[in-house]
């Protein structure tokens, strides 16, 4: 017996998922007086944010699925769409989102389109929806294509894509301190993210993890919570305005007026475009490295502890 | 499982399909025409409308009325609980948050606006302003700034993309004062 077989858009059907736990998280910080915080114009920000995150990917959405299906159509591999088949490619998907969150870290072309989700202030689960608008301008989607050159259906990589990205809603939450040891030893949790949105030296570019934290544990970039030190929330340097265009595209006017300056050589161009966030052809800005050397030059102290190792 | 399980290379055309357990047959049901399909699929998520399968999004009128409603409801909330209120500053508040951005200055002199909302900072880089942004603060340079008088108290304008420009409330003395430090500072 066969049956007809189509992933559903689970990251719109889980909109009344999303709206529903917003209101619930509001709810339980007003009841008991902790857990987060919230402000107006943050919030709807992000959720604007959100909202325009949906509409480009309908508007451009074609790009990323035109390239795809091409690769779709080179390989002679099919690896189905079986239960197996489709963890495998979850956990795959994971992996791939892991590096693709590396380099949206470590690559100012690719931050560009990520640093909004991390220039809100707050961390709540409206912060989870502050995705970008650009993602398409950041090629990132290159990432994807051996999962498709291997024999997973494009349709099936962003489905499980859709499943990584559903999972990761609620662990934008100050709400919820830690989870079951077992639980935060493996998955990605409201703990391990929150130090990821940390703007602390301690905390700069650690916990990429999307669904599973080993990855982190595997590749070196796993920070715990300390309880020694809150996280702050937001930017090295935040952004003054709640202006949607202005946190979509603020990065992408920055790498345009930093790279069209006169007297630059070619490769100094190419760094602004490529190089980690902080860069500069002068040594004027800091990068996340010279931002725990300073720290460290004024705390001695924390060397050697996590997130200075 | 034979290689021949993963190729798509012995299937044949059809639509996509799905059915237990592993077989041969399955390089079969999920043999997908290799076109181009015209619905775009969402960046933010996946979508299943390969070999036209195009039932299982939300319709469009639903998913929208949902964003709106969801936005709405949720900053009227916010505001009728008062989180639209911004932070009020102290002179320890307010060099906080000058060294929660800049860590290695040395802040000599603050003066604070008589509403709590802005401060100027004398630091060792030069003059700065903290000001109120939400339940938040931010904080900026003054080098280079630009100052417009407004009805009740100043624009200060950064040019900056991420930090155009912010509305100081002061009182007439306190506009000329602070005009005078950000000029001489």
């Amino acid at each position: 017996m066969t049956d007809t077989f189509s992933y559903p858009d689970v990251t719109q059907w889980a909109v009344p998922f999303f709206i529903i736990a917003i209101l619930g998280e509001l709810a339980w910080i007003a009841i008991k007086g902790r857990g987060g915080r919230y402000e107006t114009r943050d919030a709807v920000t992000s959720l604007i944010m959100g909202a325009g995150s949906v509409a480009s990917g309908i508007a451009l959405g074609f790009i990323a699925w035109g390239f795809f299906m091409w690769l779709w159509a080179l390989t002679p591999l099919d690896l189905g769409g079986s239960l197996v088949v489709i963890a495998i490619c979850f956990v795959l998907d994971d992996l791939r989102y892991y590096w693709v969150h590396r380099l949206g870290h470590r690559v100012r072309w690719v931050w560009a389109s990520h640093v909004n989700h991390h220039s809100s202030q707050h961390y709540n689960l409206t912060t989870a929806l502050r995705q970008t608008w650009t993602g398409t301008f950041s090629l990132i989607m290159i990432i994807r294509a051996p999962l498709v050159l291997i024999g997973f259906h494009p349709a099936l990589v962003l489905f499980v894509s859709g499943i990584n990205l559903i999972y990761q809603f609620w662990i934008h939450t100050e709400a919820i301190g830690k989870m079951p040891r077992w639980f935060e030893a493996v998955m990605n949790t409201p703990s391990h993210h929150r130090v990821h949105h940390g703007r602390n030296a301690r905390y700069l570019d650690c916990n990429y993890a999307g669904v599973f934290i080993i990855w982190d544990k595997m590749f070196g970039t796993f920070v715990p919570e300390q309880d020694s030190e809150a996280v702050d929330y937001g930017l090295v340097h935040n952004l003054a305005s709640f202006n949607p265009l202005r946190v979509a595209f603020h990065e992408w006017v920055g790498i345009w007026s930093d790279a069209s300056q006169s007297g630059l050589t070619l490769r100094q161009r190419l760094a602004y475009m490529l190089a980690p966030p902080g860069y500069s052809h002068d040594g004027s800005r800091d990068t996340s490295e010279t931002l725990k050397a300073k720290h460290l030059a004024r705390h001695p102290e924390d060397a050697g502890t996590p997130g200075f190792n | 499982m034979p290689v021949s399980a993963f190729s798509k290379l012995a299937s044949a055309p059809g639509k996509f399909e799905f059915s237990e357990p592993i077989s041969l047959q399955k390089s079969e049901w999920l043999n997908i025409p290799a076109t181009i399909d015209p619905t775009p699929p969402l960046t933010a998520g996946p979508i299943g409308r390969h070999s036209g399968c195009g039932g299982n999004d939300m319709p469009l009128e639903i998913l929208l009325a949902l964003v709106a409603g969801g936005i709405s409801v949720t900053a009227f909330i916010l505001h009728m609980t008062g989180r639209s209120a911004l932070t009020v500053m102290s002179v320890d508040e307010a060099r906080s948050a000058w060294l929660r951005q800049f860590p290695e200055d040395d802040v000599s002199q603050i003066l604070t606006a008589q509403d709590g909302h802005a401060a100027l900072l004398q630091t060792s880089q030069g003059m700065g302003l903290v000001w109120a942004f939400g339940a938040d603060t931010v904080a900026r340079p003054l080098q280079g700034c630009d100052l417009s008088d407004r009805p009740d108290g100043l624009r200060v304008s950064f040019h900056e993309f991420a930090a155009p420009s912010t509305r100081l409330t002061l009182s007439e003395t306190e506009r000329a004062d602070w005009r005078l430090l950000i000029n001489t500072g």
